[in-house]
């Protein structure tokens, strides 16, 4: 009976409902009360296992509506120095769409840093925490190829690395020579002797004292004739054909000689040409003294190409497995439908970063649209980052955009342009032999750049007000350094085009054609010394390999002198004389003859009254 | 398993209205095919504040559905195609997903929107059957059911008079 007596309770909890608002109320107030201090210790956690190395925080605000958080005074240890932030800001504020981070996508509607700075001291040394992913991947950046100093070669380097005719005309001309004076050698061996002159001697002198008074007389001093001829033949035949291995020797060594006379000459245009010597502007002064410079900026650039590119191939890559798992577990198909407003996985509508440079110098980076997927709402991040000077006049800005498409390339284009910029003491170059540092000067140019699978970029920057200094060890190097300590004010055309990991670099500058004649004289001054000085190396290593001293000079013509001498000395043996001896003496027995018949025709002719 | 059991025939067993134990039955139709964390299962969850059911009945059957809703799959995909892809609703359910709680419940998805549609359109017809079931069981079973030990000790556990004077 009591059970029917009892009411029956309605269909709404009124204990419920209060249930419910207790319930709402203590959670928003924990959210409100808890949320930033949680939200504190999981960004300091997170930064510091990211960083390793310790992440002080000032505060978090949080805020509900619009939905946002704020980070306050934010100091970053640098894990390689522990006495310095890595950076540093006195606020971070973002608002994000709540909804949009919901449904996984985070949506920065504005993202402010103000006073970011880099590489501060810290006032107490922070400490490095153990980091769960040491996987951290550096980029090593190489020496400058274009760095190179300015340095004229030796005589004795330039002699190292070519390959001299010299060397092989005085090789060439010594194997002649030792051939041809082995064949002369033979030939002056072949010569009549002292004792066959001798003989000669003899053999005429009898010829000469024999009476010839008859036939028979007259006969026999033809056949010693004969002798002596027939002896003497074959010395002459020798001497001729020394005479002739002499004139053909001759000719041989002549050519050799006269090859290897003009080796040096050959050997240096050979030198010549492949080095700037008549033409400095190939020294490319602006590209030596600011390739450093530009390279640098390169390497930066690509740095940034390289930390960004892990990111959009990371999404890329999670896309995919969600895909891939999506299609593995078979939980029904995704129709999509058009969406007014597409948003990529991340991006900040709007960006204001206030940056402090090491050297003071403030700068407004502002960015648009700033995400790595701009193909999902089709449309380009834009970016600009503007010198936020105090100086009158001094202004530099620069402005760009980037597009990276499905496939996960970049595309970007820009222009820049900076005027009054004050430069102090800027370091050119460092190399081994020249240091140029420019004290001051004023900066003015602008510039533009395209980046779309391959760059492109022109950039003019003219300098005013300059004062350069710098050391040289090398005397080139000092000549460029007197050179430039007299530059006012010059402009720089630097073009790059080429992939962007390693483009190609053309610096040009009317600093060169300043620099030119100036720099021509002097350089053509050292490089004349240098043409006297290896040329004379020349001539000293052709004497040297040579070895064809006037003391083998005067052997060659003592061969000349010989044949001569043999020549000479047989001279009166000669066929002719030889011959015509005999003539004189047929013809004295052939007057004798004729007075004897004479005389005994008058003693005939007496008895007849005449 | 056996003390759940227990407590559904006890619950079952009680003087619990029976529109009480079917709208339990009901909402748990809805979070177990949607999910709680879904704008429907929040609704749910909201509404059990508010409105009296039996929750032992609405934990019990929200895991029974929740199998269910995966066995059944193959069919909410189905519906969910079905419906999807027609071409008279295009222009609706482009405008729906246009809004943070359609793609909040990825209703995009054809076993999403198959679950949902199945859920909403069985809760009505779930509801009543479940009324007519548990006035039957009172009927024929309650009797046989109440001679159970088990259920007599539970109904005499300080924990069931906990629960029922909390229902009051």
């Amino acid at each position: 009976m009591e059970t029917e007596n009892k009411k029956q309770p309605g269909p709404i909890r009124v204990g419920g409902i209060a249930t419910l608002a207790i319930s709402v109320g203590v959670i928003t107030a924990a959210g409100y009360f808890l949320a930033a201090p949680f939200a504190k210790s999981l960004i300091s956690t997170g930064m510091e296992q990211a960083f390793g190395a310790e992440t002080n925080i000032d505060s978090v605000d949080i805020n509900w509506q619009p939905f946002g958080l704020a980070i306050n005074g934010l100091k970053q240890t640098n894990p390689d120095k522990l006495s310095e932030n890595l950076f540093e800001f006195n606020q971070a504020a973002a608002s994000v769409n709540l909804w949009e981070l919901l449904i996984g996508n985070v949506l920065i509607e504005q993202l402010t840093v103000d006073n970011l700075m880099f590489n501060t001291q810290r006032a107490e040394k922070g400490e490095a925490i153990e980091s769960d992913d040491e996987n951290e991947v550096g980029l090593e950046t190489g020496d400058s190829e274009l760095g190179g100093g300015i340095e004229v070669p030796s005589a004795e380097e330039l002699l190292a690395k070519a390959d001299l005719i010299t060397e092989k005309k005085a090789k060439a001309l010594k194997q002649t020579w030792n051939t041809e004076n082995e064949q002369l050698k033979a030939k002056v061996d072949a010569l009549p002797s002292k004792d066959a002159l001798k003989k000669y001697e003899a053999q005429w002198k009898e010829i000469e004292n024999t009476k010839v008074k008859s036939l028979e007389d007259l006969e026999t001093l033809k056949k010693k004739i004969n002798v002596l001829k027939a002896d003497l033949k074959k010395d002459k035949a020798a001497i001729s054909e020394l005479k002739s291995q002499y004139k053909e020797s001759k000719e041989k060594v002549d050519t050799a000689y006269k090859e290897l006379k003009a080796a040096p000459d050959q050997d240096w245009q050979n030198i010549k040409s492949k080095l700037p010597i008549d033409d400095p502007n190939a020294v490319a002064i602006s590209k030596l003294i600011f390739g450093d410079e530009v390279t640098g900026y390169i390497v930066k650039a690509e740095e940034l190409y390289q930390t960004v590119k892990p990111f959009i191939d990371a999404n890329k890559e999670v896309k995919a497995q969600d895909k891939l798992s999506a299609d593995k577990l078979e939980t029904g198909r995704d129709i999509e439908f058009e969406l007014e407003d597409k948003w990529p996985t991340w991006v900040i509508k709007q960006l204001l970063i206030n940056v402090v440079a090491p050297n003071q110098q403030k700068f407004k980076v502002t960015g648009e649209e700033i995400n790595v997927e701009n193909y999902v709402r089709n449309k380009p991040s834009q970016y600009s980052v503007n010198l936020d000077s105090e100086i009158k006049g001094e202004s530099l800005t620069l402005s760009g955009k980037y597009f990276v498409d499905t496939v996960g390339d970049i595309s970007t284009d820009g222009d820049w342009s900076a005027s009054g910029i004050n430069v102090d003491s800027k370091s050119l170059t460092d190399s081994s032999d020249l240091i140029v540092t420019m004290q001051n000067a004023i900066l003015s140019g602008n510039g533009r750049y395209q980046v779309n699978q391959q760059l492109e970029s022109q950039n003019t920057v003219s300098f005013k007000n300059v004062n350069l200094v710098g050391e040289a060890s090398t005397k080139l190097a000092q000549l460029t350094l007197d050179t430039l300590t007299k530059v006012s004010e010059f402009n720089l055309n630097v073009n790059l085009d080429g992939e962007v990991t390693s483009p190609n670099i053309s610096i040009k500058s009317d600093l060169d054609n300043q620099l030119n004649t100036a720099f021509k004289e002097q350089v053509s001054d050292r490089w004349s010394d240098l043409q006297d000085e290896t040329k004379g190396k020349l001539k000293d290593k052709l004497q040297a390999e040579l070895n064809l001293n006037a003391k083998d000079l005067q052997k060659f013509n003592e061969v000349k002198a010989q044949y001569e001498a043999a020549e000479s000395d047989l001279q009166k043996y000669g066929q002719e004389q030889l011959d015509k001896f005999l003539d004189e003496k047929k013809s004295e027995l052939k007057n004798k003859a004729k007075d004897k018949l004479k005389d005994k025709l008058k003693d005939k002719l007496k008895g007849f009254g005449f | 398993m056996i003390s759940l059991l227990a407590k559904l025939l006890s619950v079952l067993n009680s003087d619990t209205k029976p529109s009480q134990i079917a709208l339990a039955i009901a909402l748990a139709l809805l979070v177990g095919f949607n999910g709680v964390v879904s704008s429907i299962g929040l609704l749910v969850i909201l509404l059990l504040f508010v409105v009296r059911c039996n929750l032992t009945i609405f934990l019990a059957f929200t895991a029974v559905f929740a199998v269910f809703g995966k066995l059944f799959s193959f069919l909410t995909h189905l519906i969910g195609e079905a419906v999807l892809t027609t071409e008279g609703l295009q222009s609706l359910l482009t405008d729906l997903y246009q809004t943070y709680w359609f793609r909040l419940d990825e209703l995009n998805n054809t076993v999403e929107m198959g679950d949902l549609i199945f859920s909403v359109a069985a809760f009505v017809p779930v509801y009543f059957i479940s009324i007519i079931i548990v006035n039957k069981y009172r009927i024929s079973l309650m009797g046989f059911a109440n001679k159970f030990k088990v259920v007599q000790t539970l109904k005499a556990s300080k924990f069931y008079r906990i629960y029922a004077a909390t229902q009051s």
